[in-house]
């Protein structure tokens, strides 16, 4: 009891020591039993090393029992001799390196027991053994054998490595195999000839003399005397059976990096059975069971990927074949979007994915090509072609297509281009030829060579265009202007116009004369070519004779600028004389159906005592007599002369200061209005338009102007393309002092008309305005885009006003006054200020 | 817990009945409007009974309903409708009762619609346009497209009105309140009529008081460019009663007088002025009172005031009477009458004026408001010295920016400025580089 007890307190101790891999313990006791218990333990110890290895049931370093009987055997005596140091025979040169062991007849001596000195400690015992049990063996021999009992357990030991290593997955099979034909050839350093197994001849020296036959004396030992010896003690260890061992394992992890070699080659079939194979590999290792859970999913999963792959490639392949390409393009962009995609075909069916799109392009922009050539529209399939001819690489198929396409394009653009020149030129001719047409009198022969040409160049035209093209809308409608060029009547006159001017004396000052002048004028080139205009002049006495003629009526718009230019004051005013003279000449000399007089004048009629009588022959005539009071100011009896003449005759009374010299223009605009306005031109844009355009005519007849505005503004939200819709809206609105929308309108009518036949008038009445908006700004209120912002300031300036702070009332009005002109992004500038000044009351 | 919840359930239900009773006054309204067109094209005394019962009945409810919940924005609605009806059938002698509601309604729910609507109607049939106009825009916003065409319809008669009836006074001369009328024996007769020529002649003595010690300027290129936009104002909107003699006056003072038949116009105000609009704004505000013929409204009305302290005046004979009242008229006239504080009304009138004769110049109301609003900036700085500040010019600012709202104003163009007033400006005024000390420049070199 006691005696165990010490043994397991020893036995713990030097488990500890063990573990821990120190040296040796030096017990303090010589006691014999303790000793030897002590070195029995380190024994078994050595000779199980290879327990936790694979190949534990094929190696033995010898036969436990006996080595414990040796060692335990009572003639067998051991000593703890610190200061041993022996060498020679029993004393060999290792123990001194390692722990010291030496062994002389019965007496082992050991000068520490540790692990260091186990392998020593083995070396001796089979000393021991071979001398007490195996009968002795010749000295040489015996010291050849020991040595190779010790080499093969350092071999065992490098073997014990590699397994390691394999189970840890360190080696790739083919390092395996390379570390273990190393060790096969470390071998054959001990072992002559075959050296399929350890089983010897060995040959090997003497090292240390130990027999006395002179140190390093060969020695070799044949196989029987190995096997003889290998027996007595229980050793095994066989080069074969261990190979065997291995042999499967390299196999296994060559086959696992075949399988991955494969999926990387796409050689799925191999994988596949690689995966079978190792799948039913037989046996199993730990290691094997565990590559198995680890790797096995995912290389399926690897390998299912490559089918899906391949599966898509086919089926796309079997769409193209079909001609599908939408359906083969979708296919791969499918394959390509799956999760572990092959490496190995993805350049594969990239690249086939973009020679379909590359076809799928080519048939879409050569069908677009063609479409647009069929359409005329020329500039997009020139566009389609250089299109197709970026697509790279080109398919033999593609340049084909484009070689055949190319030249019959070319061919179409030049004779496009042809067309169109000939087209433009016809228009130019027609265009001139109008104004031929229009000029009084007008130029026959001229009038005909140019009609002829421009026909000559629409026939050619007609030729080489294209069905489709859009230019031959125009060649219709210059084939009707010519058309209407024909069968052209010399307009009829509509209406007679008399300008009856003003020039007495007092015309003369503040620059009348020349404001009247400049009226009648713009009067005069406004007028439609329906409209013949007469200019007369009154002043001096009280007779017929007062009233004269400047101009007789005309068409001839420089007939009537030359005759207004002479116009000269001085005289007295005999205005109802001379109107009644005037109505007169309208009724023997005006031609058209309608005849009215524009009067003008600055003051009273100044021989009242035939007034009555004038007005009279005046009111007989039924002529409307339209009247201008220019800078009559508070005259009373001016007034009341030229509004009795209008309202007698059924005409209008017209006022204006001569304070504004844009005021003249106006009314004489007005007193003409009807006349002077455009007639409808747009036939197609329905009956709504005509009917607007009817009743805006007689709105101005009504002397209705804003009304009249109402009527073409609702007809030009139908017909904004209608030239002289834009012409009369650009009247009225002039006439109503509203300068930027006459602009707008005058400009319109010059886009939509541009061979318009006054152009030039229109132009120049252009410039003017642009003139007076230049000199003279006007802005238009349009408040529409911020109509928030002024909700917001006319509640935040009730809320600012009880507060009564006067910075703040201030800052929302420049808020809302921004707001309310329409300045809309300022207005909101000031409101994000106000903000921050005053916060947000609401 | 339990009463909370039963309380919640309450509240809930109550609420339904309320939303309830709602449709039901609704409805009641519009039997009352109904039965109230009866009554007014076939005088069915049974109709007017039942619509005048049902609009009262309506209004008690509608009064009680907001009393309990000031919120209650269906109420200011269907009231204000309500008081609308009452007054178009006669049921109520004028539109206040429904004014005060729309007011408090939209002070509270300043974007509803239909309480705009209502309002709109109430002014309109009053002939206040200018506010009818305002109620109507605001009516647009919201409504659906079939009310709002025919709301349209009313708001251009009402917008066509507003711009030619804007002038109260434009039968000055045959209203009582251009003359003075005296009773002999049981007949009134008048003892004194205002005429243009007295008008004139009491201007002309306001002038020689105002300019007596003036420093006037001779300057035919400002004086002829003044002149002719005065001309420009006057011609556009009828009825002025005078002819005008412009006068220059070099004085700092932002300033303008119109006394009947001259027009005295302080350099300062073309200096202080933007552009030709804002000068414009002045004048035709200066103008506007002539329009509203203020100085002779003004003498007639002190003599009715005196003259009820003189009660002996009413008994003399007629003849009699004319000579006193011209000696007491004429002892208060000149400088008195003109450099006297026109009253809040006038001043209003003034504004209301002077927005349509700018308007229908061609200009921008809104220019006389950004007038106004700078001398009110101004005015922080230095003592204001243009014209009476009463009322302050931040209301006037106010004021016509808000009639503003009543002109047909969007998407038509208005004069800005003028080249003779950037001319004559620039001449007043020298330019800000002009003014600027010189730099230090380039050195030159050695």
């Amino acid at each position: 009891m006691k005696q165990t007890s010490r043994h397991f307190f020893i036995l713990v101790l030097l488990s500890v020591l063990l573990v821990n891999g120190s040296g040796a313990i030096a017990p303090a006791t010589q006691d014999q039993s303790e000793l030897k218990f002590l070195m029995s333990d380190f024994l078994a110890k050595f000779l199980n090393q290879f327990e936790s290895t694979g190949f534990k049931d094929l190696v033995r370093l010898g036969d436990r029992s006996t080595f414990s009987s040796y060692l335990n055997a009572s003639d067998m005596n051991v000593e703890l001799a610190p200061n041993f140091d022996k060498q020679g025979k029993y004393y060999p040169g290792e123990a001194l390196v390692l722990g010291r062991v030496g062994l002389r007849n019965d007496l082992m001596k050991v000068n520490a027991i540790g692990a260091a000195a186990t392998k020593t400690l083995w070396h001796e015992m089979i000393h021991r053994i071979i001398r007490r049990k195996g009968g002795g063996a010749p000295c040489l021999e015996e010291e050849a054998y020991t040595y190779l009992c010790e080499h093969r357990e350092s071999w065992l030991q490098q073997v014990k490595n590699f397994e390691i290593n394999y189970k840890k997955g360190i080696y790739s099979a083919a390092k395996m195999q390379e570390v273990w034909d190393y060790h096969e050839a470390n071998w054959k350093n001990y072992v002559k000839g075959d050296v399929s197994n350890l089983s010897g001849p060995y040959s090997n020296r003497d090292p240390d003399d130990t027999c006395g036959a002179g140190g390093g004396t060969r020695i070799e030992i044949s196989s029987a005397f190995i096997q003889k010896w290998d027996s007595v003690i229980g050793i095994q260890i066989e080069l074969n059976t261990l190979r065997d061992f291995f042999k499967p394992k390299i196999r296994f992890l060559e086959k696992t990096e075949e399988v991955e070699r494969s999926l990387v080659a796409c050689d799925y079939a191999k994988a596949s059975r690689l995966l079978d194979e190792l799948a039913n590999y037989q046996p199993k290792d730990d290691f094997m069971i565990k590559w198995e859970a680890d790797k096995m999913p995912m290389l399926k999963r690897r390998a299912q990927a490559f089918v899906n792959a391949r599966s898509a490639l086919q089926t796309a392949k079997a769409a193209e074949g079909r001609n599908d390409l939408d359906g083969a393009i979708s296919e791969l962009q499918k394959a390509l979007y799956v999760p572990g995609f092959p490496d190995c075909l993805r350049n594969e069916v990239t690249e086939m994915k973009s020679k379909l799109e590359r076809r799928k392009r080519f048939g879409e922009l050569s069908k677009d090509v063609e479409r647009a050539t069929t359409e005329c529209d020329y500039p997009r399939a020139r566009q389609g072609l250089n299109d197709i001819q970026r697509i790279t690489p080109l398919e033999p198929m593609m340049e084909d297509w484009l070689k055949t396409s190319q030249t019959p394009l070319q061919k179409l653009e030049e004779d496009v281009r042809k067309a169109v020149a000939l087209i433009n030129q016809a228009e130019a001719q027609i265009g001139q030829a109008e104004a031929v047409a229009n000029a009084d009198p007008a130029d026959e022969n001229r009038l005909q060579q140019l009609a002829q040409q421009a026909d000559q160049a629409l026939a050619q035209a007609d030729q080489i265009a294209p069905k489709c093209l859009r230019e031959r809308q125009k060649m219709e409608a210059l084939r009707q202007r010519l058309k209407a060029l024909a069968q052209r009547k010399k307009p009829a006159l509509k209406t007679s116009i008399i300008l009856l001017i003003d020039t007495s004396g007092s015309m003369a000052d503040n620059n009348k004369i020349n404001q009247a002048k400049d009226a009648a004028r713009r009067a005069a080139r406004n007028a439609s070519k329906t409209t013949e205009i007469a200019v007369l002049h009154f002043d001096g006495g009280c007779d017929a004779r007062a009233m004269r003629e400047a101009a007789p009526f005309t068409t001839d718009v420089n007939v009537l600028l030359a005759a207004i230019d002479k116009l000269q004051p001085g005289g007295g005013t005999p205005m109802y004389i001379a109107t009644a003279a005037a109505v007169k000449y309208a009724q023997d000399h005006g031609r058209g159906t309608q005849r009215t007089v524009v009067l003008m004048s600055d003051g009273g009629d100044s021989c009242r005592d035939q007034q009555t009588q004038a007005a009279t022959a005046i009111r007989d005539t039924k002529i409307q007599v339209n009247t201008i009071g220019f800078d009559v100011g508070n005259n009373q009896q001016a007034q009341g002369d030229l509004g009795n003449l209008a309202t007698m005759t059924g005409g209008r009374t017209f006022s204006a200061s001569a304070a504004d010299p844009r005021e003249i223009i106006r009314a004489f605009n007005l007193a003409m209005l009807p006349s002077l306005l455009k007639d409808f031109d747009f036939g197609n844009a329905g009956s709504n338009v005509a009917n607007y355009f009817t009743q805006a005519k007689t709105m101005v007849q009504q002397q209705n102007v804003s009304g009249a505005l109402m009527m073409l503004q609702q007809a030009n939200q139908l017909a904004p393309n209608s030239p002289n819709l834009n012409f009369n809206l650009s009247l009225l609105y002039e006439s109503q002092d509203q300068l930027i929308p006459a602009m707008k309108h005058a400009n319109n009518y010059l886009k939509l008309a541009p061979g318009a036949v006054d152009r030039a008038d229109v132009e120049n009445r252009i410039g003017e305005i642009q003139k007076e908006l230049q000199l003279n700004p006007r802005v238009v209120m349009d408040s529409s885009g911020c109509r928030d912002v002024l909700a917001w300031a006319q509640t935040e300036q009730d809320v600012a006003k009880r507060g009564r702070d006067v910075a703040r009332r201030q800052a929302v009005l420049e808020v809302l006054i921004a707001a309310q002109r329409g300045e809309c992004e300022n207005a909101r500038k000031l409101q994000v200020g106000y903000k921050q000044r005053f916060g947000n009351a609401q | 817990m339990r009463n909370h919840f039963v309380t919640f359930i309450f509240l809930l239900t109550s609420c339904s009945v309320i939303a309830q009773d709602y449709r039901a006054i609704e409805s009641q309204i519009q039997q009352a409007r109904e039965q109230g067109m009866q009554y007014l094209t076939n005088k069915d005394d049974r109709a007017k009974k039942t619509a005048k019962s049902n609009l009262e009945q309506a209004e008690k409810f509608l009064k009680d309903e907001l009393k309990r919940n000031a919120a209650c924005e269906k109420c200011y609605e269907l009231l204000t409708a309500t008081y609308l009806y009452k007054t178009y059938f006669g049921f109520e002698r004028n539109y206040d009762d429904c004014f005060k509601t729309a007011a408090q309604g939209l002070m509270h729910f300043p974007k509803n619609g239909r309480i705009a609507f209502f309002k709109g109607y109430a002014h309109y049939n009053s002939r206040d346009y200018a506010e009818a106009n305002k109620a109507f825009k605001t009516a647009l916003l919201t409504v659906d497209a079939n009310t709002a065409t025919q709301i349209n319809q009313t708001l251009l008669d009402s917008q066509q009105k507003f711009l030619t009836e804007w002038n109260q006074q434009a039968n000055y001369y045959q209203s009582k309140e251009s003359r003075i009328e005296v009773a002999q024996g049981f007949q009134m007769v008048t003892a004194f009529q205002v005429t243009p020529e007295w008008e004139i002649q009491l201007g002309g003595q306001g002038f020689a008081a105002l300019t007596a010690n003036a420093p006037k300027v001779v300057d035919a290129e400002i004086q002829t460019y003044l002149q002719n936009l005065t001309t420009r104002l006057l011609s556009k909107s009828p009825d002025s009663p005078f002819n005008y003699q412009l006068t220059l006056v070099n004085s700092p003072e932002v300033n303008a007088v119109t006394p009947p038949g001259h027009i005295i116009v302080y350099t300062g105000l073309l200096a202080f002025a933007d552009n030709e609009a804002q000068l414009a704004g002045v004048l035709a505000h200066e103008l506007a009172h002539n329009y509203g013929h203020h100085q002779a409204r003004a003498v007639i009305k002190n003599y009715h005031i005196q003259s009820i302290a003189n009660a002996a005046l009413r008994a003399i004979n007629p003849q009699n009477a004319t000579a006193q009242i011209f000696a007491s008229l004429g002892a208060n006239i000149g400088l008195t009458l003109f450099s006297r504080a026109y009253s809040r009304f006038e001043e209003k009138e003034a504004d209301q004026y002077g927005a349509h004769l700018m308007f229908n110049a061609g200009y921008s109301p809104l220019d006389a408001s950004a007038f106004f609003l700078k001398m009110s900036k101004a005015s922080g700085k230095q003592p204001p010295r243009f014209l009476s500040t009463h009322p302050p010019l931040m209301d006037r600012a106010d004021y016509l920016a808000n009639y503003l709202e009543s002109f047909p104003a969007d998407g038509r163009e208005f004069r800005v400025d003028s080249e003779e007033f950037k001319k004559i400006k620039a001449r007043l005024v020298p330019s800000q580089q002009q003014q600027r000390a010189p730099g230090r420049g380039v050195l030159p070199p050695q």
